[in-house]
């Protein structure tokens, strides 16, 4: 089987749609997450998010966030992507204002229909003149995960030489609602992974892609290859609709799954990009999944979302866009708002450079589901 | 249309889900370790009609008080979850999106796990609730047999019963 190599990075975020400024705010420590007023107004109990600051128009705004990470992504590999590029689009919610408004207003259901996850795969293949095979993930917040390792093991048994694949969330009030009910939200509305004084999520929103092309194909156009995609691990807890297993053990078969899959042990991974919500219980399962895998011994671990908020579908498109740059700049991005550890893990709480070959993307969701992507550095 | 019809529409999604497990539920008997257990569901509307009827009952109950016990009905993956629950299904857990796309894609998806010994059993699901509840149903497949053989192997396309 050919490698698949990542050649293009596009991402809407709250810190920003430039791949390289989210990069460096992220090694800024910088935190996007800010009041919302309208939320305070329309009297939602939690009101702090992080939320991209160019305000796309609420109807279409999971589509226009969809279309203008799949344009950067393209963009940035330098390739006119094919007709026949495969596309996998991977989101939680979906277009979620057209439920919200739905709710107050009689729709068609064709309307709603069309407002499924399935609508951000379709604005992509209209606006990038696309007309290869698509699939559209609704696997919750591990959603990215299974886009890209399911569109990288396609291209690598030879179906395609071209796929694009990515994570789409736009900002959700049914989501808001949800979580706030389920006591998952930070009261403070400040998110601390891995911290003792860690007290719930903050929600996020926006959109990442990367373009995977098989290695022989980028090289032969003369394309700068960024990182290797690796193996995706998968399982599922099968205990509970919205609590992860506290042992972790699952979670730690998905990352045995990825591991064996690659041919890898786990200490040749150099750095965890954590799911790491912020929420005491899901912060400690995944700990103890690494501690499973790990031993005692810790690779560096860190996560983006006290930066970004939770972007729940999106979110592990956004951290396997940041995976490809840290293996590029061979920089370790560190857990923002991280203050007292509450892991015996190596927790990164500063920009780190280091060496580093393999890291795996952790995402963990409602439904227990556990994904373990891995991704390395291309050499 | 969506409105007065969306909390019947909400108990849809798990009694579709136990008719699954219902129908299946000896699938899974015997000496297959519950992770070589694979469920792959396409579906082009679960999560739909309940995130309507879970936001309009915020809206009327305000915001601060809604019950958060059916938000997980409002994503695609929760008739998976569900599912893998009742099976012990611990493998692979796909949900995908769609009409013709996502049935090809849980194929496809089924296949390959087969094929590379990750999952010995697979269970493939296809669920659709359309605008009438009574008018949901579920195809299953059972992916135990020669891989080659799919159709003469699809079990059956159950209604669902009247009272859901």
């Amino acid at each position: 089987m050919e490698r698949v190599v990542v050649t293009g990075l596009g991402l809407v975020t709250a810190l920003g749609a430039d791949k390289d400024v989210v990069f460096r705010r992220l090694l800024d420590q910088d935190c996007a997450i800010t009041d919302c007023e309208d939320l305070r107004a329309a009297g939602f109990r939690h009101v702090r998010a992080g939320r991209c600051p160019e305000s796309p128009s609420q109807a279409a705004r999971g589509r226009q966030l969809a279309v203008a990470a799949a344009r950067a992504a393209a963009a940035d590999s330098g390739l006119k992507l094919p007709e026949d590029t495969f596309l996998c689009v991977g989101s939680t919610m979906g277009e979620s204002s057209a439920f919200e408004v739905a709710a107050q207003d009689d729709l068609p259901r064709s309307v709603l229909i069309d407002a499924t996850s399935v609508s951000f795969a379709r604005a992509v293949r209209a606006e990038l003149g696309l007309r290869g095979d698509f699939r559209t993930y609704g696997t919750a917040c591990a959603a990215g995960n299974y886009a890209i390792g399911s569109a990288a093991a396609h291209l690598s048994l030879g179906r395609g030489k071209v796929a694009l694949a990515g994570g789409v969330e736009p900002f959700s009030r049914i989501a808001m609602l949800g979580f706030s009910r389920s006591r998952a939200m930070s009261s403070h509305g400040v998110c601390r992974p891995f911290d003792l004084a860690r007290d719930g999520m903050v929600l996020g929103e926006g959109a990442a892609f990367l373009v995977l092309e098989v290695e022989s194909h980028a090289r032969a156009r003369g394309a700068t290859p960024w990182a290797v995609v690796g193996a995706l691990g998968l399982s599922c807890d099968a205990e509970h609709p919205v609590a992860p297993l506290p042992d972790g053990s699952m979670a730690g078969l998905a990352f045995q799954d990825a591991l064996s899959a690659q041919g890898l042990t786990a200490d040749q991974i150099d750095w965890v990009c954590a799911h790491g919500t912020g929420t005491v219980l899901s912060d400690a399962a995944e700990a103890q999944m690494l501690h499973r895998v790990f031993g005692a011994k810790s690779p560096p671990v860190s996560s983006l979302k006290g930066a970004l908020g939770h972007t729940l579908g999106a979110a592990s498109a956004i951290e396997a866009c940041v995976c490809v740059m840290a293996l590029q700049h061979q920089v370790i991005p560190p857990n923002v708002g991280l203050q007292q550890p509450a892991f015996d893990l190596d927790l990164v709480d500063r920009p780190r450079p280091a060496s580093l070959g393999w890291v795996a993307n952790v995402a963990l969701a409602f439904g227990g589901l556990n994904t373990v992507l891995l991704m390395g550095r291309y050499a | 249309m969506t409105g007065s019809t969306a909390g019947t529409v909400c108990a849809t999604l798990p009694a579709l889900s136990q008719l699954v497990c219902a129908q299946t539920c000896d699938w899974f008997d015997g000496d297959i370790a519950t992770h070589e257990r694979g469920l792959y569901l396409a579906t082009a509307d679960a999560g739909v009609d309940d995130a309507v009827a879970f936001y309009e009952r915020g809206l009327r109950e305000t915001l601060r008080f809604a019950s958060p016990a059916d938000f997980h009905w409002t994503l695609s993956n929760a008739p998976a979850g569900q599912i893998s629950r009742e099976l012990h299904i611990q493998g692979p857990c796909y949900t995908l999106v769609g009409r013709g796309q996502a049935v090809r894609a849980v194929v496809d998806h089924a296949l390959f796990d087969l094929a590379r010994g990750r999952v010995k059993r697979a269970l493939l699901v296809a669920c659709e609730l359309q605008a009438q509840p009574q008018a949901a149903f579920v195809a299953l497949y059972d992916g135990r047999i020669d891989v080659s053989a799919i159709e003469a192997h699809l079990r059956q396309v159950f209604p669902m019963p009247s009272d859901c």
